[in-house]
């Protein structure tokens, strides 16, 4: 079975109480990006994971894993 | 009014860009047809018919490079070619690119009983690779935002 990145983004956002809205806007990309990514449509580089949990208060291997 | 943030610009440029690469794609499509419903090299009429597909060519495949909004800040432009615009451009690039080597074989292959000129071979492969590339960059963009 194929290997797929599955994440807690939308948990760990709705924990923090922030919309898709204030999240892009801190990580500097669009709410297409951190929707499609929420989604798994989308696998984002690094950059934009490390960026992701450091804006989420968490670490990349909390926020992403491989399932 | 309320004074809009740069992701809010971006958002709706966003958006507002994936519908008019549809709109342009329909009109350098239905360009083809006057041009292949016949043209003569000397009329005036043809050569401005063929400079105006030559024009929106460049013009199309500058936007697929840049992503368009020549005139907004450096910060929205940034936002509107984000990772996964890039993503949808880089996947309507490869695509354009296959559609351009397989419509070359096919006039390839076309030539061999139907002479065509290199000029018109140019055109059809040209044609082909940039409205595959835009159609498939504009659907992309197009599901994601109605996903979102």
């Amino acid at each position: 079975m194929p290997e797929r990145l599955a994440n807690g983004l939308k948990e760990r956002r709705a924990e923090l109480g922030l919309t898709q809205a204030e999240l892009a806007e801190r990580v500097g990309v669009t709410r297409k990006t951190v929707n499609t990514v929420e989604n798994g449509v989308f696998t984002p580089s690094a950059t934009l994971a490390i960026k992701l949990a450091k804006a989420l208060g968490v670490t990349v291997e909390q926020l992403f894993w491989v399932e | 009014m309320t004074e809009q943030t740069n992701s809010e610009i971006a958002e709706r440029l966003s958006q507002k860009r994936s519908r008019i690469l549809f709109v342009l794609a329909a009109i350098f499509l239905s360009q083809q047809a006057s041009y292949f419903s016949g043209h003569d090299p000397a009329r005036p009429v043809d050569h401005i018919k063929i400079g105006a597909w030559l024009v929106l060519s460049a013009v199309l495949l500058l936007m697929l490079a840049t992503g368009g909004a020549w005139f907004r800040s450096a910060e929205v432009r940034a936002l509107l070619n984000d990772e996964t615009t890039r993503e949808h451009r880089r996947t309507g690039f490869v695509n354009g690119f296959w559609a351009a080597c397989l419509t070359a074989i096919g006039v390839y292959v076309v030539d061999m009983f139907e002479p065509l000129s290199g000029r018109d071979a140019v055109h059809i492969i040209l044609t082909v690779a940039i409205a595959v590339a835009l159609l498939t960059f504009a659907r992309l963009e197009h599901r994601a935002h109605r996903d979102a």
